[in-house]
């Protein structure tokens, strides 16, 4: 995504083309929240929310110069909204989570979504023969490594990694084309 | 991305899921995910299929602890290891398609289990200084934000005292949508239908909403038994060609498939 155009829509009050670039990026920074401080999802849809509030000033007066700059602080405005809401609402609350900064290991975990494992289930029917039989490994040897993965089917470990990512990115494209248009 | 930038993303995902990175790592990972949406949908996928891999090996490991069981309470150790590779073959059998087998003789395994409250319709984000955010779409927020908490019943509370306001039709088609999908995540179809139905049966909905609300339909129609009226609204649903067409072909598709096999 191409940030330099959110900015000038913000620049030039052009709310609409904002609010589109907005909703692209929305449900990832929320996720962000969900994963990475244990957000709810209305605590995170409500600290996104604010987030902005916080940010758009910030970009009317030029003070955030850089893409990166821009997402980075886009990160860290959310983290921090979401710990004013909990600051807000409950003292308790807010010490608690405050403590989960630490990274858990669980944190991706919480993104799961029963849906999602639904509809992908059905995709894995529909993916090419030989990641299938990848595929179809892995079902079978939930605990094989790449190393062991690239043994099997004689090939190098990096071929595994590559092979895996096709595999991802067939699987996403059925998960969307079941999703979206 | 070429194959060095293909290895390098797995690698980085691999170790994010695994837990063995440090939160600015992470971060940083996040940063490349609002770059490059698709980054973070790959990953998503990679989350879910891992998921799936763990569920279907929890899934075996129960399997094999119960023909353990059996032998040692039916003849002690000498059919073990028969049963043991009995169990085998029957996980490998089974295979990836495991949790599916078991669901032939019902086609309502072909609805959806349940709603993600995401796909619930709420207000936008960003308004222009003069467009406030009314108090309806502050308590429809608050509804929702019930509904993302799980909890459904106060929400439903919640979105049905609403209809009793004075509202937009806009409004009140989003209500009527949103006490569909919640009345579907509480099993309570015919509740469900009749709020979907109004959806439907709204003279000015927009397309979209009409292709979502007839997507939810079929999956209630589905829950409730009735194939034949599941077909018909996944089809009218169909034609609008939107959002959920390919949801709703693969519906009709799979559900055709069934009818044929069970004539009926």
């Amino acid at each position: 995504m191409d940030y330099s155009e959110l900015v000038e829509a913000i620049n030039e009050k052009d709310m609409k083309k904002a609010n589109m670039l907005c909703a692209r990026i929305i449900p990832i920074l929320k996720k962000y929240l969900i994963s990475t401080v244990g957000a709810t999802p209305e605590n995170a849809e409500d600290a996104v929310q604010k987030m902005f509030e916080y940010v758009i000033p910030k970009i009317q007066n030029n003070e955030i110069q850089s893409p990166s700059g821009l997402l980075s602080y886009m990160l860290t405005s959310a983290r921090h909204s979401y710990y004013k809401i909990l600051r807000e609402y409950d003292l308790m609350d807010y010490e608690m989570i405050n403590e989960q900064l630490v990274n858990e290991p669980d944190q991706p975990w919480r993104l799961l979504g029963e849906d999602k494992e639904s509809i992908l289930l059905r995709c894995l029917n529909q993916l090419k023969s030989q990641y299938r039989k990848l595929v179809q490994f892995m079902f079978d040897h939930p605990n094989a490594d790449t190393e062991d993965i690239a043994e099997y089917f004689d090939i190098s470990v990096n071929n595994v990694w590559i092979r895996k990512h096709r595999v991802i990115q067939q699987l996403n494209e059925c998960v969307r084309a079941k999703y979206d248009k | 991305m070429n194959n060095t930038e293909t290895i390098e993303f797995s690698k980085r995902i691999d170790s994010y899921i695994r837990g063995r990175l440090k939160q600015s790592e992470i971060d940083k990972i996040w940063i490349d995910f609002l770059k490059n949406p698709i980054h973070y949908e790959w990953f998503e996928t990679e989350l879910h299929l891992r998921s799936l891999i763990e569920k279907a090996d929890k899934g075996k490991k129960a399997l094999v602890a119960l023909s353990v069981e059996s032998s040692q309470t039916k003849s002690k150790s000498k059919f073990k290891n028969l049963i043991l590779a009995a169990a085998g073959v029957l996980i490998l059998a089974i295979g990836l398609w495991f949790t599916l087998l078991n669901k032939t003789q019902n086609a309502s395994h072909l609805a959806l289990t349940f709603i993600d409250p995401m796909e619930m319709a709420g207000t936008g984000i960003i308004r222009s200084e003069d467009q406030a955010l009314s108090e309806i779409d502050i308590e429809i927020n608050r509804a929702l934000a019930l509904a993302y908490s799980r909890d459904y019943e106060d929400s439903i509370d919640r979105f049905s005292m609403l209809l009793n306001r004075d509202l937009t039709i806009s409004r009140k088609v989003r209500i009527e949508l949103n006490l569909g999908i919640l009345y579907y995540n509480m099993s309570e179809y015919e509740s469900a239908e009749r709020y979907l139905q109004t959806v439907i049966e709204t003279e000015t909905v927009s397309a979209a909403i009409e292709e979502q609300a007839r997507w939810y339909m079929a999956n209630v129609y589905l829950k409730m038994g009735d194939m034949n009226e599941s077909l018909r609204t996944a089809k009218m649903g169909d034609q609008i060609g939107g959002r959920y067409h390919f949801l709703l072909s693969d519906l009709i598709t799979n559900l055709e498939n069934w009818m044929e096999q069970h004539n009926q």
